[in-house]
């Protein structure tokens, strides 16, 4: 489903430039324009399709998003979208068009596709070292929560597995917000700590700088 | 910024929830080793929430700079679209206690009809919270409403389980055959679909007579339809006054009069 496309008195607030209508409008599509501009994007070149890579510098990404959701946001744009379009895909164009201009202004090309062949939308994930970073945190972010006290564990189940918003996992665990918000708070702190003494940063920007593990 | 004070803010940041200072900020746009640090953070922060893109603490900063940097809506230059927006506001209260009171609670058909329709049009005329009259849209004989011209034309909608009908367009014609938008009105998406659940009453925002209404009848039709229908198809039907057999697809049509003294 796609919220605005789908939600006709939304749709009516976000033209007229509501602050609560847009402000709804970003909280739902800013990840997936995040994610988009983290994977990267084919554009098409006359017969040619070209790939951007993603980006993965975490600046540039919010950078990107940023200018995606100031142009998109910008009063003629809004009264310009055709209400039909989904528009997800109307601000992971918008993004596309930044990142290509921002390519151009860094006189970065994007790559050709094999043969002209064009790739599935999957083949745009991160790459294979990427990957084994994130399946690295993943594994220990589980070893880390697992050490957590009860308290943040149920925190961190309700916020980060379920996905709930402070109120709703305050309610869910019988606490107020703010319990849940400096119960969060501690458990990030604890995160960074535990982070720092794994050395998990200090060793990964080695194994980047060195060109992989000892 | 040394190295090291750029590291305290980044982990500061992170444990906080907070945004990076600006300084700090400034120093790992330059500073690779920083930036790389700053990635692998962020990274972790992403891995803990579970998230691919932006983390909560990202996207808050960028939500932040993007709207402070949106522009503020203009503000209308006319007077009449404020009595539009304003309308709703002043009529709410008034009927949604209207629709409150024992019997106003479902729609029921009234009139020729004997079965209930699964869709309806409850049409009210308000001045300021007070609900001077009400009418239901028919398929039959047309009920009559009196409303004044500086009153407002409130709509609420039924739709019952089962119903077939997914869209309503809502539209008066006065005089000669001169077309007054209510829902969908021209600048908008030109569709209004009902909700997918049966509901009583719904309520769509309410038009000021005044603003483009004068002395006389004005009909007031509810097309429901399967699909949604354009602002042409229902102006050009309007024209033909064959409305049901000019409209594409499957349609029902259901009539008032609102009469304006």
């Amino acid at each position: 489903m796609d919220l605005l496309t789908e939600d006709r008195r939304l749709l009516t607030a976000f033209r007229a430039g509501e602050h609560a209508a847009l402000r709804e409008v970003f909280q739902h599509y800013a990840p997936v324009v995040a994610r988009s501009v983290r994977r990267g994007v084919i554009i098409a070149r006359g017969t040619e399709m070209l790939r951007f890579r993603g980006l993965s510098e975490e600046m540039d990404v919010q950078r990107v998003v940023q200018d995606t959701f100031s142009r998109a946001f910008g009063d003629n744009a809004r009264q310009r979208f055709d209400g039909v379009t989904p528009y997800a895909a109307y601000l992971c164009r918008v993004a596309r068009n930044v990142m290509i201009k921002e390519a151009q202004q860094a006189q970065r090309t994007p790559q050709p596709t094999h043969s002209g062949e064009l790739p599935e939308l999957d083949s745009l994930g991160p790459s294979p070292e990427e990957l084994a970073q994130t399946a690295e945190l993943k594994t220990l972010v589980t070893h880390f929560v697992n050490g957590r006290p009860d308290d943040e564990q149920r925190v961190y189940q309700a916020r980060f597995q379920r996905g709930d918003s402070q109120e709703a996992a305050a309610a869910r665990l019988g606490v107020d917000r703010i319990t849940v918000r400096r119960t969060e708070s501690r458990l990030k702190a604890a995160f960074v700590r535990f982070l720092l003494r794994h050395q998990v940063i200090s060793r990964q920007q080695a194994e980047r700088q060195g060109g992989g593990p000892a | 910024m040394t190295h090291d004070e750029a590291t305290q803010h980044m982990e500061e940041s992170l444990a906080e929830a907070l945004a990076l200072p600006q300084a700090c900020a400034a120093h790992v746009e330059e500073c690779a080793e920083c930036a790389q640090r700053w990635d692998r953070l962020c990274a972790a922060e992403r891995a803990l929430e579970g998230v691919e893109g932006l983390s909560a603490r990202a996207l808050a900063e960028v939500d932040a700079d993007v709207f402070s940097a949106v522009p503020q809506p203009r503000k209308p230059q006319a007077w009449w679209p404020r009595l539009v927006v304003a309308a709703p506001l002043l009529s709410a209260a008034g009927v949604l206690l209207w629709l409150s009171l024992p019997g106003n609670k479902s729609y029921q058909p009234r009139g020729a009809e004997s079965a209930a329709l699964p869709v309806g049009l409850r049409v009210m005329c308000l001045h300021g919270d007070a609900v001077l009259g009400e009418t239901l849209t028919s398929t039959g004989e047309a009920s009559v409403l009196h409303c004044g011209l500086e009153d407002v034309l409130a709509f609420a909608v039924t739709s019952q389980a089962g119903s077939p009908w997914r869209h309503v367009f809502v539209v008066g014609s006065q005089g000669q055959g001169e077309v007054r938008w209510y829902h969908p009105r021209p600048q908008d998406d030109a569709r209004v679909p009902l909700p997918e659940l049966p509901v009583t009453n719904h309520l769509l925002p309410s038009v000021r007579l005044a603003v483009n209404h004068q002395p006389g009848p004005a009909q007031v039709l509810a097309i429901f339809s399967e699909q949604p229908i354009s602002a042409e198809a229902v102006a050009a039907a309007l024209r033909g006054g064959r409305v049901e057999q000019s409209l594409p697809g499957p349609v029902l049509v259901q009539r008032a009069v609102v009469s304006i003294p």
